[in-house]
C-alpha cells in the first residue's frame, strides 16, 4: 500500500529528536507570539520566519508548521480570554468565547477549542495525505498555459479574503505583482526596478517585505490608541469541560471539521471564511439560537474546528500545485523558495521526505498543542496582561536583529520601514494586505508561464483557450469575478465579513 | 499636545487610495518603457510590467473617480511623532550595529521606539531598553551564536 507507506515515510523524518524538538518549539513560540494581542498568524510566521533559515529545509517547514499551530491556537486564546482576536478567523471564535469567559467558563471554552482543533486537524491530515497525490499528478501534466489559468484563478480568488472593494483588492494584486518583479529578469538577466542597487537583484527580501506589511503596519495601527491601557484578562478556573459541554460540541466540532477541510482547500478559502461558515451552520442548526452571542459552546467548539481543518487543507494547493491559497500559505512558499526548493507539484516526488514529513508534523503539532498548550495556559495569560508599552519594541527589535541578520545587509531594514509605511496606508485607506502578498509571491511565476506560453504560441493568446483545462479554469475565474461585483453577492459578502 | 484622544483627520479613501495606485502605476510603468520590449511572441523584460502597470493605472483611476462623490470619512490615523519612531527605529539599528555594536545599537533603537508610547515614562523607557539589550543578547548572541559585534569599532580600542 503505497499510502502507508508515504506516511511511513513522513512518520520517520517527522519523529526524529531534531525535527520533533523544532516542531514543538515552533509550537511555543507559536503560541507566545500568537498570544500577543492584535498579533494574527501571519503576521506571527512573518516575525519569526528567519530563525527558521538556519535548519535544512524539512525542519524548518516543520518548524514553521508549528508556529501556524500554535499561532491558530494563541489567537482563539487571546480572543477567548480577553476579546482581542488577532486575525478575521478568530473573530468568531471571541462572539461566544469572551461571554463564556465572562461567566467563569473561561476554562472550558479553552478545552473545546483545543479539543475541536485536535479532532479536526487529525481528520484533515488524513484528508491531505488522501488527497495530494492525485492532485499533484495532475498538475505535473500542466503545461504554462494551464499553469498562468491556475494562478489567474488562484489571485482572482484570494479577493474573497479580501473585506472590501473588489476593485482595490485588484489593484492590491497588480501592484504586488509588480513588486514581485524586482530583480533580474528571468530570460536576459537584466535588471529591473533596482536602482542600480546589487542586493535587490535577487528580488525585494521577501521577510523583509511580509515584515514591514504585517508586523510593522499592525504596530502602527495599535498605537492609534494610547497603548498603556491594561487590557482585562478574565482568568480560566478549572481547565476540563463538563461532559454535558463536551456532549454538546461533538457535533458542532465533527461538521466543523467537513466545512473546514472542504473551504480549506479552495483558493482564498483557508482559516477565515471556514470559521464564519460554521458559526453560521452552528447557529441555524441549533436548537436554541438565542444562546448564540451569550456563551454558547457550540459557537466556539464549531469554527474552531473548522478554522483548524481549513488551515491543515489549505496545505494542499500549496504544497501540489505551489499554488497558496492565503497569506499564510504565501510566507510558506516564500520560506521554501529562500530554502532552495522550487514549490510545485514535484515536491512530492524530488523531496519525499520533506513533503510527508511535513504532513506527519502536522498531526504531530496538533498533538503538542492540546497535551502543552492546554497546562500551560497560565503563563499565556501572565503574557496576556503585559502592557504593549514593553511588547512593541520589542517586536521591532526581534524582528530587525532577525532580518538583519539572514543576509547581514541594512538596506532591508529600509525595505521593512518602507512597506510598514506602504502597508500602513494602504490598510488605512481599506486595502487588504493579503491580496498584496499573494501578487507579490506569485509574480514572477505569472510572468514565466505567461512569456513561455506565448512564446510556444507565437504571440497567440488564443492558447490559453485552446486546452479544456485551461479555458476552464479562465471561466471560473471570469465567473467568480462576475460574482463578486454583482451587488447581490457583494451585500452577501459584506455581511458575512461584518457579523 | 493632547495625547489622550486618537488623533483624526477626514480623508476621501478611494480617491486616497486610487490616486496612490495610479501613482505606483506611472512610476512602475515609466521605469519599465527603459527595459526591452520585444513582442507578443518574444516577450523581452519591460513587456510584462508595461502592460500590468496600463492594468494598474486604468484601476486607479477608476477606484478614484468611482469615488470622488463620496463624502470625506473621518480616520483615525497614529500620531506623526510615533510613525516617525516607529518606522525610524529598524533604520536606527541598521545604521547603528556596525560603528557602535549588538548592546548600543539595541538600547538606542529600544529607546527610540518607545518614545512613540505617549505616556511611558523615561525611567520605564530605560528599563525597557536595557532589559531588551540583555535579552537579546542572550538569544541572539549567545543561545543562537548570531555572528554581530557586541561592541563596534567605534566602541573598541
Amino acid at each position: 500500500m503505497e499510502l502507508l507507506d508515504n506516511v511511513l515515510l513522513g512518520l520517520e523524518t517527522a519523529m526524529t529528536l531534531q525535527n520533533l524538538f523544532y516542531c514543538l518549539v515552533g509550537c511555543l513560540l507559536g503560541t507566545l507570539i500568537g498570544v500577543l494581542p492584535g498579533v494574527g498568524p501571519t503576521t506571527t510566521i512573518a516575525l519569526l520566519l528567519p530563525i527558521t533559515f538556519g535548519l535544512d529545509p524539512s525542519t524548518s517547514l516543520i518548524m514553521l508548521a508549528g508556529i501556524y499551530y500554535g499561532a491558530q491556537y494563541g489567537g482563539s486564546t487571546t480572543a477567548i480570554l480577553v476579546n482581542l482576536p488577532g486575525e478575521a478567523s478568530s473573530a468568531v471564535t471571541a462572539i461566544d468565547g469572551y461571554k463564556m469567559a465572562q461567566k467563569g467558563k473561561a476554562g472550558s471554552a479553552l478545552a473545546i477549542a483545543a479539543i475541536g482543533s485536535f479532532i479536526a486537524g487529525t481528520i484533515a491530515t488524513v484528508v491531505v495525505v488522501v488527497f495530494s497525490p492525485p492532485l499533484s499528478e495532475l498538475a505535473l501534466r500542466f503545461g504554462p498555459p494551464e499553469y498562468f489559468s491556475l494562478i489567474v484563478l488562484g489571485l482572482i480568488l484570494s479577493v474573497t479574503l479580501a473585506n472590501g472593494s473588489v476593485l482595490k483588492a485588484l489593484a492590491m494584486i497588480i501592484l504586488g505583482l509588480l513588486f514581485g518583479l524586482v530583480g533580474a529578469d528571468i530570460y536576459t538577466g537584466i535588471p529591473r526596478f533596482t536602482f542600480g542597487e546589487p542586493s535587490l537583484m535577487d528580488g525585494i527580501n521577501f521577510v523583509a517585505f511580509a515584515t514591514g506589511l504585517y508586523g510593522i503596519s499592525e504596530i502602527l495601527s495599535n498605537l492609534e490608541q494610547d497603548p498603556s491601557r491594561k487590557s482585562k484578562v478574565s482568568k480560566p478556573k478549572g481547565l476540563l469541560p463538563t461532559w454535558p459541554e463536551m456532549k454538546r460540541s461533538i457535533g458542532p466540532i465533527l461538521r466543523g471539521t467537513g466545512l473546514g477541510s472542504v473551504m480549506g482547500v479552495l483558493p482564498g478559502g483557508g482559516a477565515t471564511l471556514s470559521s464564519f461558515a460554521a458559526y453560521t451552520l452552528e447557529k441555524k442548526l441549533s436548537k436554541h439560537p438565542e444562546e448564540f452571542g451569550e456563551g454558547a459552546i457550540e459557537g466556539v467548539a464549531g469554527p474552531e474546528s473548522a478554522n483548524n481543518a481549513g488551515a491543515q487543507t489549505s496545505f494542499i494547493p500549496m504544497l501540489t500545485l505551489g499554488i497558496p491559497g492565503n497569506g499564510v500559505m504565501a510566507i510558506m512558499i516564500g520560506a521554501l523558495m529562500i530554502q532552495g526548493i522550487q514549490p510545485g507539484p514535484s515536491v512530492m516526488t524530488t523531496n519525499p521526505a520533506l513533503f510527508w514529513g511535513l504532513i506527519a508534523s502536522m498531526w504531530i503539532g496538533n498533538v503538542m498543542l492540546l497535551l502543552l498548550n492546554l497546562p500551560l495556559v497560565g503563563i499565556w495569560v501572565k503574557l496576556l496582561s503585559t502592557p504593549y508599552n514593553f511588547m512593541f519594541p520589542a517586536i521591532i527589535l526581534f524582528s530587525a536583529i532577525g532580518i538583519f541578520s539572514t543576509n547581514m545587509n541594512g538596506l532591508d531594514l529600509g525595505l521593512v520601514a518602507m512597506f510598514g509605511l506602504l502597508g500602513y496606508v494602504l490598510i488605512k485607506l481599506d486595502c487588504e494586505p493579503a491580496p498584496f502578498l499573494m501578487g507579490f509571491i506569485l509574480g514572477p511565476l505569472l510572468e514565466e508561464n505567461l512569456r513561455r506560453a506565448m512564446m510556444f504560441s507565437r504571440g497567440n493568446p488564443a492558447t490559453f483557450f485552446a486546452s479544456p483545462l485551461s479555458a476552464g479554469l479562465l471561466a471560473v475565474a471570469a465567473i467568480a469575478l462576475i460574482l463578486m461585483i454583482l451587488p447581490a453577492v457583494r451585500n452577501q459578502r459584506q455581511k458575512v465579513f461584518t457579523e | 499636545m493632547d495625547t489622550q484622544n486618537p488623533l483624526t483627520i477626514p480623508v476621501n479613501k478611494d480617491v486616497v487610495a486610487g490616486a496612490i495606485f495610479l501613482a505606483f502605476a506611472i512610476g512602475f510603468g515609466l521605469v519599465s518603457t527603459a527595459y526591452p520590449m520585444g513582442s507578443a511572441a518574444q516577450m523581452g523584460p519591460g513587456y510584462y510590467p508595461l502592460l500590468l502597470s496600463g492594468v494598474l493605472g486604468l484601476l486607479g483611476l477608476f477606484i478614484a473617480f468611482a469615488g470622488w462623490r463620496k463624502p470625506a470619512a473621518q480616520m483615525v490615523v497614529v500620531r506623526p511623532v510615533a510613525l516617525l519612531c516607529v518606522l525610524a527605529a529598524p533604520l536606527l539599528f541598521a545604521l547603528t550595529l556596525r560603528p557602535l555594536g549588538f548592546v548600543a545599537a539595541v538600547i538606542l533603537t529600544s529607546l527610540l521606539a518607545t518614545v512613540a508610547a505617549p505616556r511611558m515614562s523615561w525611567i520605564a523607557r530605560i528599563l525597557t531598553a536595557l532589559g531588551l539589550a540583555l535579552g537579546c543578547t542572550a538569544i541572539f548572541i549567545w543561545a543562537l551564536g548570531i555572528p554581530l559585534p557586541l561592541l563596534g569599532s567605534m566602541l573598541r580600542f
